[in-house]
C-alpha cells in the first residue's frame, strides 16, 4: 500500500495535465480522469479507494478469465468425445455411417468454437452451449432414454459452459472499466 | 472518453443495453426448436398437411411477434430501394449452382447411407394441388420467416452486440442448427453465410428472402423432376 501511495497520491512525475494513474492528458478543470475515472482532484482517501477498486477488479478479471479458459477447454473435450463416439458407432459394431458423419461435423463445430473463444469468448462459448443443449434435447425427442444417460457429465459440461458465458461477460465488463487492459471483445 | 470528468461515472458502459435484449432471442430460438421437434419427432403430431400447417403457423406467429417487438431496429432492412439487380443476380447464380451441387450431394449421401432418397414433398402428393403446397411450405414460408428471424432480428442484435462478421457467423450457425440435421450443416453453414454476407453488405433482408426462395425452389424442381418425370 505504501508503494501505491508513493506512486499515485503524491504527484510522482505526473504533470498537472496528466492523470496520475494512467498518465493520459487531462485539462486542468477535470476533476476525474476522462480515460480511467481516477479522482485527480479528490482527497487522498478517494484516490486510495480508487486504486483499491482497480486492484480488486484485476483480481476479479483474472478469476473470470480462468473460468473462460475452462469453458474453452470444455468445448475441446466435447469435440473430442463427440468425434470419438462418432468413430465408435461408425466403424464399430453399429456401422452407422450417417451418425458417424453427423458426429464428426458437430465435433468440428465444437473445435472451431473452442478456437474462436480465444478471440470472442462470450459469443463462442454461448454458441457452444446452444449447440450442446440443442443436440441433447434433440436426442431426447428421438430417444427419451438418452436424456438420463450420462446426466451427471452433461450437467457438469452445462455448468462449465454457463460459468464460461457468465465469466466472459464479467471479464468484458471489467476490461471496459480498466483502461489499461485491452478493449472488450464479445 | 470513458469517464465523466465532473463526476467520474463511466459514460460508455459496455453494451449492457444490447445484451439485455439478447436473451429473448435465445428464447425465440428454443421456442422454434421445440415446435419443430414436437412436429417432426414426437408422437403428439402425425406427419400430415394439417399438422404441418399448424406447426408452421405457430413458428410464423412467434416470428411475427418478435418482428413487431424489434420493429424499430428492423425497419431499415426492409427498404426495397436497397435491393440492387446486379448483386442479386450474382447471388442467385451462386445459389442456383450451390443448389444443384447440394442436390447431387444429398442424393449421393442418401443412396450411400440409406439406399433410398428422401423427398420432402412426398407428403403433399396425397393432396390436391401438390405443387402449390410444396411451393408454399418448402419455398415461401421458410424464405420469409427464417429470413425474418435469422437475417432479421437475430442478425440485427448480434451485430449490435458484437460486429458484422460475428453476426454473419453466429446467425449462419443458428440457422444451420435449427434444421436439426448434423449432416446438412455441411451446406447449411455456407448457405447461411452467403445470406448473412448479403444482409450485411447491402443492409437489406430482401437478398436473403429472394435467395432462400430461389435456392429451395431449385431443390424442389429437382425433386419434382425425379418424382414425376424419372
Amino acid at each position: 500500500m505504501q508503494d501505491l501511495e508513493q506512486k499515485y497520491i503524491p504527484n510522482s512525475g505526473a504533470t498537472d495535465t496528466n492523470c496520475a494513474h494512467c498518465f493520459q492528458s487531462l485539462t486542468a478543470a477535470d476533476k476525474y480522469c476522462r480515460h480511467c475515472g481516477f479522482p485527480q482532484q479528490g482527497s487522498n482517501t478517494e484516490k486510495r479507494s480508487f486504486i483499491d477498486q482497480v486492484h480488486l477488479k484485476k483480481v476479479d478479471l483474472t478469476k473470470a478469465q480462468h473460468k473462460v479458459r475452462n469453458a474453452a477447454a470444455t468445448l475441446y473435450v466435447i469435440a473430442g468425445f463427440t468425434a470419438l463416439y462418432g468413430l465408435i458407432v461408425g466403424l464399430g459394431m453399429q456401422e452407422d455411417v450417417s451418425l458417424m458423419i453427423g458426429n464428426i461435423v458437430i465435433a468440428i463445430l465444437y473445435l472451431v468454437l473452442g478456437l474462436w473463444s480465444q478471440e470472442k469468448p462470450f459469443i463462442a462459448i454461448l454458441c457452444g452451449l446452444i449447440l450442446f443443449i440443442t443436440f441433447i434435447l434433440l436426442n431426447a425427442f428421438l430417444e427419451p432414454d438418452t436424456l438420463y444417460k450420462g446426466v451427471i457429465v452433461k450437467l457438469i459440461i452445462v455448468v462449465f459452459l454457463i460459468k464460461g458465458v457468465v465469466s466472459a461477460r464479467q471479464a468484458n465488463r471489467i476490461i471496459s472499466e480498466l483502461p489499461s487492459e485491452k478493449k472488450p471483445v464479445i | 472518453m470513458n469517464f465523466c470528468p465532473e463526476c467520474g461515472v463511466q459514460v460508455d458502459n459496455w453494451s449492457a443495453q444490447e445484451l439485455k435484449w439478447f436473451y429473448p432471442l435465445l428464447i425465440y430460438f428454443f421456442l422454434d426448436f421445440f415446435v419443430i421437434c414436437i412436429y417432426k419427432y414426437s408422437s403428439l403430431m402425425e406427419e400430415s398437411l394439417g399438422n404441418m400447417l399448424f406447426a408452421d403457423g405457430i413458428i410464423s406467429t412467434i416470428t411475427l411477434i418478435f418482428v413487431v417487438l424489434y420493429h424499430s431496429d428492423l425497419a431499415p432492412v426492409f427498404r426495397l430501394e436497397r435491393l440492387k439487380i446486379i448483386p442479386l443476380a450474382r447471388m442467385l447464380a451462386l445459389l442456383v449452382a450451390g443448389a444443384v451441387a447440394v442436390n447431387f450431394l444429398t442424393n449421393y449421401i442418401s443412396q450411400l447411407l440409406y439406399q433410398e432418397i428422401y423427398y420432402y414433398t412426398l407428403i403433399f402428393t396425397d393432396y390436391p394441388y401438390p405443387v402449390f403446397y410444396s411451393i408454399l411450405f418448402v419455398c415461401l414460408q421458410p424464405a420469409i420467416f427464417e429470413e425474418l428471424a435469422f437475417r432479421g432480428f437475430l442478425f440485427t442484435y448480434v451485430e449490435k452486440l458484437s460486429s458484422p462478421k460475428t453476426a454473419i457467423l453466429v446467425t449462419s450457425l443458428l440457422f444451420g442448427i435449427i434444421h436439426l440435421d448434423p449432416i446438412a450443416l455441411i451446406w447449411l453453414l455456407p448457405l447461411g453465410y452467403i445470406f448473412g454476407y448479403f444482409r450485411y453488405k447491402y443492409q437489406s433482408i430482401w437478398y436473403g428472402v429472394i435467395g432462400h426462395f430461389v435456392y429451395n425452389l431449385v431443390i424442389l424442381i429437382f425433386e419434382f423432376k425425379e418424382l414425376y418425370f424419372s
